[in-house]
């Protein structure tokens, strides 16, 4: 079958049907520069609705009071799930059988992660697309390019999906005045739910951040600006908020690999090794787009929400962890970097069951 | 336009509006959607999207106008859009609201794939006077081989370089338009240029039949990124022979740029004083560009050193630095072209090679300043 029919039903008031859109809300700036600032009080501008397929891709079709996905174009990505909250209230299949029609090998990933198999020791892949229709074929392809449109803007719905909390809010893009620095900035990604913000700085992947140079400073910038930001928010409307920077990097996630693991691809010019090198000492952690994905998937096959509120806090409090990558944690122990599993009661602390 | 124009003629017919309805409003049936041939099917949605609009299910919904439930641009494209149908003829001014005029009727009612639109099109370009002076540059810019380069036409105010000293300190008066003006300005009259038969860009296969040059042209026209620095000119020279007439020139009130709008940083002093300075500044382009056309209507031409001896004879009015008056008055004769009336130089007489029409010209200007310019008008002629 070509099209899979996910929704059927009225649209909302707007004109637009369950899964095949994204409202984004943009912060106001008033008074000057304090968009950050008031996107942590929720003060929201107004709200911009965007396509929750990609125009790269373009695997949703709306068509009369229909939601389908072209399973020759669709690369898995699950964007257009994460949009809805509750998925499984609204579709008209089973989640299951939705899944079985991306994603590749859905049979066999689905027994590791109905058993809690993830970030244990072994890569996930996201599928790709064999139809020659397909402009992008795959995830890495998809997040290594066009870093606003593709991989920021992906997160956000995904971080959102992935908060515990049902009023989580995101915002993209989001002006930051940097007093020290010669020109302001903008956080690519930023998500809040209950008291945790999380902030991404998003990246291509690995060689175009090692080429573009600027990782370290924008990252030590932003979080000691954002941290800033956060306890003035707190003591002024006795919140208690707390946040953490990361580098969110897409692309090929075995070059995220520490460089002497076997399954490394950035050996040549000593890629992994020089991004290692900068990260290591200086607080900079990271997650791979694809970490973001396996969570997502996981939630929708286990119907329980892996919540990124819970689970990055707790395995980020290890100060050893800089790294989070599909088979576990990037660890920097006793002079040696290695990949390390998740224990699956830190998972387990860490979900959530749909309601 | 077209589609605005028909959209303006179904919802009001010879009723007034305001800048206001142009907007797409989601809560009305009618809208410019209704009328538009470029709209086009998008996946996410069952209903049809401006595909160039940076996001399509934007609720800004039409590129042209923006929307009354989604403006980022605060009314600037609906007022942009309002001056353009202006320019052309289509709209006219009602009591500070707008009213479709006959030819705007006309614009509407044609079919825009029909030869019969090539020459409404052409005629209502040829009467707004910014139009008229981007032909006269290109012409006069073209090479021997009739190809004109991009950045061979500049179109905005005059920079005239006046300094005026405010407690010690120097500050040069806001009189030209910022880049990002002038680049937009002509890369729309470029535009209207290529769709009225004037312009093509190089080496586009020219229209054979010239009635359908405005469909012909529409493949080069719809995209939405043009890179095209070249182009080949089809502007006759016969049109600069003094006859015709220019009836949508700039008015008085559009002889400077809007000040109060300049908010770069740290540009307050410099704000302050140009708006103290711009009743002068409106009143000397005002100035040329009338006295032009009075020589224009009289077939003769307009001595320049006796120009300046007269306005110096009205300084209040004219000048801001006696010393300096001169070389800015030299410098803001370019507000001719951009009027209406580009002239040739000769001798330091100046020979109109248009006319325009002096009460559209006078809309906004002082009367006592017409007045005057009509009783010296006779003493600086050639």
């Amino acid at each position: 079958m070509e099209k899979l029919q996910i929704f059927k039903g009225e649209p909302d008031k707007e004109g637009f049907h369950p899964f095949a859109v994204y409202r984004l809300p943009h912060y106001s700036n008033k008074p000057s520069y304090s968009k950050f600032a008031n996107f942590l009080l929720h003060n929201i501008e107004n709200i911009v609705p965007y396509p929750s397929c990609n125009k790269d891709i373009r695997a949703l079709e709306v068509i009369g009071d229909t939601t389908n996905i072209d399973l020759a174009k669709c690369i898995g990505c699950l964007s257009c799930l994460a949009t809805v909250r509750n998925p499984f209230e609204l579709l008209v299949l089973d989640m299951r059988e939705i899944l079985a029609h991306i994603i590749q090998d859905f049979l066999r990933l689905e027994r590791s992660l109905s058993n809690r198999e993830i970030f244990n020791g072994d890569l996930f892949f996201p599928p790709t697309v064999t139809s020659l229709s397909a402009t992008i074929k795959n995830m890495n392809e998809f997040t290594s390019q066009k870093e606003i449109e593709h991989i920021a803007f992906w997160s956000i719905i995904a971080f959102s999906f992935l908060s515990s909390d049902d009023k989580n809010w995101v915002g993209q893009e989001i002006h930051l005045n940097e007093p020290m620095s010669p020109r302001d900035s903008r956080l690519d990604v930023c998500c809040v739910s209950n008291s945790q913000v999380f902030v991404g700085e998003t990246k291509v992947s690995l060689e175009s951040m090692l080429n573009e140079d600027r990782y370290l400073a924008q990252i030590q910038n932003y979080s000691k600006s954002c941290e800033r930001l956060i306890q003035q928010h707190n003591s002024m409307y006795g919140d208690d908020k707390n946040g953490d920077v990361f580098l969110l990097i897409g692309g090929s996630e075995t070059d995220l690999l520490p460089p002497d693991d076997f399954r490394s691809t950035s050996q040549i010019g000593n890629k992994g090794k020089r991004f290692y090198r900068t990260i290591i000492g200086k607080e900079i952690k990271f997650i791979s787009a694809n970490a973001i994905w396996l969570s997502t998937l996981y939630s929708l096959v286990t119907k329980r929400r892996l919540c990124w509120d819970k689970l990055l806090p707790s395995i980020f409090s290890d100060e050893s962890v800089i790294g989070l990558l599909t088979c576990g944690l990037v660890c920097m122990k006793n002079g040696g970097i290695s990949v390390q599993p998740i224990p699956s009661t830190v998972l387990e602390k860490a979900e959530q069951a749909f309601h | 336009m077209h589609s605005l124009a028909q959209y303006l003629a179904a919802s009001f017919a010879d009723n007034k509006f305001l800048l206001n309805d142009l907007k797409y409003d989601s809560g009305s049936k009618l809208n410019i959607h209704n009328f538009c041939p470029l709209v086009e099917n998008h996946p996410a949605v069952s209903f049809k999207v401006c595909p160039y609009l940076e996001n399509p299910l934007s609720l800004a919904k039409c590129y042209l106008t923006q929307s009354i439930q989604e403006d980022t641009q605060k009314s600037k494209s609906a007022s942009d859009a309002f001056r353009a149908l202006e320019g052309l003829g289509f709209v006219s001014n009602a009591e500070g609201a707008r009213k479709l005029t006959q030819a705007g009727h006309e614009f509407a009612e044609i079919e825009y794939y029909s030869k019969e639109m090539f020459s409404i099109i052409r005629t209502a370009m040829l009467g707004y006077g910014p139009f008229f002076g981007l032909l006269a540059q290109v012409l006069t810019n073209s090479n021997d081989k009739n190809v004109i380069n991009r950045n061979g036409i500049a179109l905005g105010y005059p920079e005239t370089n006046e300094v005026i000293s405010i407690n010690g300190q120097d500050v040069q008066l806001s009189t030209a338009s910022q880049d990002d003006t002038i680049t937009r300005t002509r890369s729309l009259l470029i535009t209207w240029a290529i769709t009225s038969g004037f312009l093509l860009p190089k080496d586009f296969k020219k229209p054979k039949d010239q009635n359908y040059w405005h469909i012909d042209t529409l493949e080069y026209i719809l995209k939405k990124k043009s890179t095209c620095t070249k182009f080949d000119v089809f502007v006759p020279e016969s049109l600069f022979d003094g006859m015709h007439k220019i009836e949508r020139p700039l008015e008085y009130d559009a002889m400077t740029k809007t000040t109060r709008a300049l908010r770069e940083r740290n540009q307050e002093d410099q704000r302050s004083l140009t708006l103290k300075y711009e009743s002068i500044i409106q009143n000397r382009r005002y100035a040329i560009a009338y006295l032009l056309g009075i020589a224009a209507q009289k077939q003769t031409g307009v001595d320049f050193d006796k120009l300046i001896n007269s306005l110096k004879s009205n300084g209040p009015t004219f000048v801001i630095n006696q010393d300096k008056f001169k070389s800015v008055l030299q410098a803001e004769l370019e507000i001719a072209s951009i009027t209406g009336i580009p002239f040739n130089i000769e001798d330091r007489i100046l020979w109109p090679v248009s006319k325009i029409n002096l009460d559209v010209l006078s809309i906004g200007a002082p009367k006592e300043l017409r007045q005057f310019l009509d009783t010296i008008a006779e003493s600086v002629f050639a």
